[in-house]
């Protein structure tokens, strides 16, 4: 449910790192409730920029708000007011599954009985009633980033930045997991996404393509495929991002 | 690169693409193409359907069992069932309403588009449509789709959940 409210704002934002200029002055505003593809090739800059606006760093140059608070002055109150989840880590997996929700809600500082009953309720919506006392170790990646993205919302944050939460996952648990995301927008949250299936790049309201630290295109898919002439946002993708001089590898 | 000093005959590789972008992954795969025409035997797990379509034969792995192994044209020439794409501007409301209808058997997004099977006794444009007209769904786009590897492997998933369920 997309309003016409901003929730991410940037002008010009960029960070360097000594001559490297990692992220260079990307502009763009986020809606409330909009789903927002955020793609780019590997060492686009991606991640730096997303850290960038969690507040976990601070720009080199140029403007950014989140959730209304400054990326350079209000990074604490930014963290209060979004959630985050990537691939490469997300619960703690010497824990049982009720345990990781019931530690992340008190880091995010909901009360005690708030987290009882956001346990109860998390379990239930997940199916997982049965495996509430299992340690996340055991389980299959993909019921582990579902877990993970409902516990990034728990406190029901304005935004939630998701670093390609899919990344290994099979095609049956992406939708799955987009379900969760659909429904979280549905609900008022902002959806800040990374990914590598571009056929989940369909399923974003709008899509940016970094390309080389700079942002080369953002539309709907749907006008972005128009405006590239291609049929798919794979082929997009690849007439942007194959031009590009950098890698992480 | 290192996984072939020294030239081995086969090669096992676990996901090597998971996390990499399309040009990368384009490139990673012309380069197991060159392998193969040295004559080395590549094993390869991936979760992008898009790959499991570059290899000679696939195998669908779910709970330590393997439900099929064929060529990727032989495992979509198996699909039982007529598929349809179908698209409206509401799209998350068309999926909810979808999978509230009883003759719908398989149901997911697929990029632009949703995907459905539908029980061969009920006729779509008679049934489907003008209950999703009713419903408020317009500029309705359907039609027939081929069936790919990933709605085979979504189709097996689904049929293993729906048996598990019954177990319970």
């Amino acid at each position: 449910m997309i309003t016409d409210e901003i929730v991410i704002k940037t002008n010009q934002l960029t960070k360097r790192f000594g001559d490297f200029v990692a992220v260079d002055a990307i502009s763009f505003d986020v809606y409330r409730g909009e789903i927002f593809g955020f793609l780019g090739a590997n060492g686009a800059g991606k991640t730096t920029a997303m850290r960038m606006l969690c507040g976990l760093s601070k720009p080199t140059s140029g403007q950014a708000t989140v959730a209304g608070c400054d990326v350079y002055s209000k990074p604490e109150d930014i963290k209060k007011n979004i959630g985050y989840m990537s691939q490469k880590f997300s619960l703690y997996e010497d824990l049982s599954v009720a345990e990781n929700i019931q530690f992340y809600g008190g880091i995010y500082g909901l009360s005690d009985k708030a987290i009882k009953e956001k346990t109860a309720e998390l379990l239930a919506k997940l199916g997982l009633e049965k495996e509430a006392k299992t340690l996340v170790s055991s389980l299959p990646l993909g019921w582990k980033q579902k877990i993970a993205f409902s516990v990034a919302i728990v406190h029901n944050p304005r935004i939630v930045f998701l670093d390609e939460p899919t990344g290994g996952v099979d095609p049956g648990m992406r939708r799955q997991f987009w379900d969760l995301i659909y429904d979280a927008a549905d609900k008022g949250i902002t959806i800040f996404v990374t990914t590598h299936y571009l056929d989940e790049a369909e399923y974003c309201n709008r899509v940016s393509i970094m390309v080389d630290g700079k942002i080369e295109a953002l539309d709907s898919p749907q006008a972005l495929r128009t405006q590239f002439n291609v049929p798919t946002m794979d082929e997009v993708f690849y007439k942007l991002a194959r031009t590009a001089k950098r890698s992480d590898n | 690169m290192l996984a072939l000093i020294r030239k081995p005959k086969v090669l096992f590789l676990d996901e090597p693409t998971t996390g990499v972008d399309v040009v990368s992954r384009k490139e990673f795969w012309e380069m197991l193409k060159r392998l193969k025409a040295e004559g080395i035997t590549i094993m390869v797990s991936t979760s992008y359907m898009d790959e499991a379509n570059l290899c000679d034969r696939i195998g669908l792995m779910l709970d330590g069992k393997i439900l099929s192994v064929d060529s990727p044209a032989a495992t979509v020439a198996a699909y039982p069932e007529p598929l349809f794409a179908i698209k409206s501007e509401r799209m998350y409301n068309l999926l909810n309403d979808l999978r509230s209808l009883p003759y719908i058997t398989q149901c997911y997004t697929f990029g632009e588009f949703i995907h459905i099977a539908i029980n061969n006794e009920v006729s779509p444009e008679t049934t489907l449509l003008p209950h999703l007209h009713e419903k408020g769904h317009q500029h309705l786009v359907f039609g027939p789709t081929q069936p790919t590897v990933e709605d085979c492997f979504i189709r097996l998933l689904n049929s293993t959940n729906k048996n598990h369920s019954n177990d319970n």
